[in-house]
């Protein structure tokens, strides 16, 4: 039977660009198949409603919902749809995923974070291992990253100079907020030294895409100026225009059907018109994000795979991750400063780009004693969002309904008067029995498929972390003068920090994948997305997972050539370094 | 603070609360209202968009100087959420379910239609139902709508020429949208 494509990679975000970035540009044949749609930057506008007020980006939740198992105040597990819970776990469902909407700020994970188990030791209740590979194994992969998305940065005073293998960012940083000068000038007061945190947006022209336009409307917007450095314009875009590269948007994997020997033999999916359609390849990836990856592996029953796919020692879904920590913020009163600080404030578009790194291993007493994983905090200007803030304003704070005059003195009182500076800890999310993706035996998608139940625990270890990171960024909004300082960390998962669920690992028995992210049971099958950490470090994921899929590529044109019998030329990693 | 709005509520939960105020000083329903086989007045469209505009104004009175929900356009604003296939049916249903219930309420209890009644009955109506956990529900749902009609992008129908950007000193983002046409066309 012919072959259709040298690989078929299902999903298109952070975990399937950079597949099809390396392999197509080796001159293999590539389809992608995404659920979503396939904008243009030219279709993205700062427009609150069709970002965050109205569902645009993902499904509708009567659609395709969730099933979320959550503790409740008494440690009990509830379970409720996410249309009742007014909770979204999807992220981004379009050509680039969810790439395409986030903040950029990106961070390497640190060598320690590949062996947490081994340097920092085990926690009751925890299934923390170390990775089977090292930081050195994907530090080349991080490298050729910046070159490919264009990362700008400087680095300046990382907390480990040797984790780097080049001297510095390729591009310049981005425009600086003046309230960064008050944040660095803080710092030096607590003589703590914040770490310059690199973006994955161009402060220059290049790559063939347009600078960074300083609109202060960046997080959970698509970018128009193409600045943004997501899956979508980094990697497929220029995938593409190899002319080996196939996009079909509006396609939905329903199963990946395999044999009696335990190979895939194709993909089912429903196309834009509603069609069930099939494609074959001779390598598939999945690339869906965690929840849904493990979703669609577990729909896929085969004669050899009766609990899903690669799922014969039923470790598909387990130890789900997300990113530990929260959120916190200070506000600052115009009428409290001076007109100048007060007028700097006020500047809209530039980035404050400083986060603090220095917990990222924690030997403090008031923690515990020893040494322990930690994590960084990040800082930034309130969100533009002024709808969702405003909506707020109408519960006053014992929970009652305000109109009238009364909202509009608040109205006015909330956006005239002041604003705020936010900050995010991440730490780990420890992976923990209690965090898991199963098949929901009751609820189904609109295509008649059952859909993932989520049970969403997390370790109390993980608290007691992000507090200690918290107290510590609020040490610092008091030393800038803020009010109103509080923060909040709880065991609530962040929807858009996916991963884990399909392990990767060295025992068969014990992990989905192996050191490649190659299915342990399946050969013709390889997972690139975030589903693959088994711990998650303590920073956003997404250069990680690019990294990751670009290791991965490298391995998949191994795979072919030696199937072949071609002697293939392995990808190009940094020829595309137009920076 | 936040709370989260359920819209599946019955008539009963809408006026429990405020019911037992006015009814117990209640001195002349009229003959309708007292029947047994009284039933809610189902409101022609006309009628319903003229109680949800008085509706808006004691929400979010006009100023001098300062907009209210004239000035935002907020009841044509709600005219296009309720046109609008991404608003879910539950949310169009309840507030046409509480229009007619709040009709109800003043006629039981003011005798009078909702948009003959003074400023002040009408405030006092409000604060009856706010005190159900469906009457709360009904106004923080056209709150929130007033709200979007006063900070959306004026190409949605409210917020002319950005007048409520203006009053709150708020900065939009560019490339502003140029028209709704993708965010009917674009995604899901």
């Amino acid at each position: 039977m012919a072959i259709d494509y040298d690989i078929c990679i299902i999903g298109s975000g952070a975990g399937g660009g950079p597949v099809a970035y390396s392999l197509a540009r080796a001159g293999y044949s590539v389809l992608i198949l995404e659920q979503g749609f396939f904008p243009r930057n030219q279709d993205f506008y700062k427009d609150e409603m069709a970002t965050a007020l109205r569902k645009i980006y993902t499904p509708q939740p009567q659609d395709e919902p969730h099933v979320i198992e959550f503790p409740d105040a008494n440690s009990q597990w509830k379970t409720n749809l996410t249309t009742k819970l007014n909770w979204n776990f999807w992220n981004g469902n379009m050509v680039g995923g969810s790439s395409n909407l986030m903040s950029g700020f990106f961070h390497r994970m640190q060598p320690q974070d590949f062996r947490l188990l081994s340097e920092y030791g085990p926690i009751q209740d925890a299934n923390i291992v170390d990775w089977p590979i090292s930081y050195s194994d994907l530090e080349p992969y991080y490298t050729a990253v910046e070159s490919i998305v264009g990362i700008s940065g400087t680095v300046a005073n990382t907390t480990d100079p040797t984790l780097r293998s080049t001297a510095n960012f390729p591009l310049p940083p981005t425009l600086e907020h003046p309230v960064t000068n008050w944040l660095d000038t803080a710092c030096d007061q607590l003589g703590l030294v914040p770490l310059k945190v690199p973006r994955a947006i161009l402060s220059r022209p290049t790559l063939g895409r347009n600078s960074c336009e300083y609109s202060g409307y960046c997080g959970s917007f698509g970018c128009s100026s193409g600045a943004k450095g997501s899956s979508r314009v980094a990697f497929i875009l220029p995938a593409l225009a190899t002319g080996n590269c196939q996009v079909r948007p509006h396609s939905k994997v329903q199963r990946l059907h395999s044999n009696t020997q335990g190979k895939i033999t194709e993909v089912e999916y429903i196309d834009a018109t509603g069609t069930k359609q099939s494609v074959t390849a001779k390598i598939y990836v999945i690339a869906c994000q965690a929840i849904e990856t493990c979703r669609l592996l577990l729909l896929s029953t085969g004669p050899a795979f009766p609990y899903g796919l690669a799922n014969n020692q039923q470790q598909v879904g387990k130890n789900l991750i997300f990113s530990g920590g929260g959120t916190g913020s200070g506000k600052f009163v115009y009428a409290d400063l001076s007109p100048e600080r007060a007028a700097q404030l006020r500047v809209m578009g530039p980035f404050i780009n400083r986060a603090l790194d220095t917990w990222y291993t924690i030997s403090d007493t008031k923690l515990a004693p020893g040494r322990h994983k930690g994590g960084i905090i990040e800082f930034m200007l309130n969100h533009p969002n002024v709808v969702k803030k405003a909506d707020r304003v109408k519960w006053d704070s014992q929970g009652k309904l305000r109109w009238g005059l009364e909202l509009k003195r608040h109205l006015e009182n909330t956006f005239t008067t002041s604003r705020s500076l936010h900050f995010e800890v991440f730490n780990d999310w420890l992976p923990n029995a209690n965090c898991q993706v199963i098949l929901d035996s009751q609820t189904k998608d609109r295509w008649g498929t059952p859909v993932a139940r989520v049970r969403i625990g997390y370790h109390p270890w993980d608290l007691k972390v992000g507090n200690f990171l918290a107290q510590k960024a609020q040490l610092l909004l008091t030393q800038l003068g803020a009010k109103h300082i509080h923060s909040t960390i709880t065991g609530s998962p962040p929807p858009n920090l996916q991963a884990g669920g399909c392990r990767f690992g060295v025992d068969p028995k014990q992990s989905v994948l192996n050191p490649n992210c190659q299915a342990h049971e399946v050969d013709n099958l390889y997972i690139t997305d975030g589903s693959f950490m088994p711990t998650g470090g303590s920073v956003p994921y997404t250069w990680t997972i690019y990294a990751n899929a670009l290791r991965v590529a490298a391995h998949i044109a191994n795979h072919i050539s030696k199937s072949s019998g071609v002697p293939l030329e392995r990808p190009r990693l940094h020829s595309h370094a137009g920076v | 603070m936040y709370k989260r709005v359920i819209y599946t509520v019955t008539r009963r939960n809408f006026l429990q609360t405020a019911l037992a105020i006015p009814l117990a000083t209640a001195t002349a329903l009229p003959a309708c209202a007292t029947a047994t086989n009284y039933t809610i007045p189902i409101l022609q469209p006309a009628k319903m968009w003229q109680i949800l505009d008085s509706v808006q104004q004691v929400l979010f009175p006009s100023e001098p100087n300062i907009p209210g929900a004239t000035e935002i356009n907020a009841i044509n604003y709600l005219r296009w959420v309720m046109s609008d296939p991404k608003t879910p049916s539950t949310v169009k249903d309840f507030i046409v379910q509480g229009t007619n219930w709040l009709e109800d309420m003043a006629i039981r209890t003011k005798q009078q239609t909702f948009t003959a009644l003074t400023l002040d009955d009408q405030e006092i109506i409000l604060h009856q139902i706010s005190q159900s956990t469906a009457g709360e529900a009904w106004l923080a749902t056209l709150l929130t709508y007033i709200i979007e009609a006063l900070l959306t992008d004026p190409i949605y129908g409210g917020n002319p020429n950005g007048i409520g950007w203006q009053w709150l000193q708020h900065t939009p983002g560019y490339p502003r949208p140029h028209d709704n046409l993708a965010y009917r066309t674009l995604g899901y």
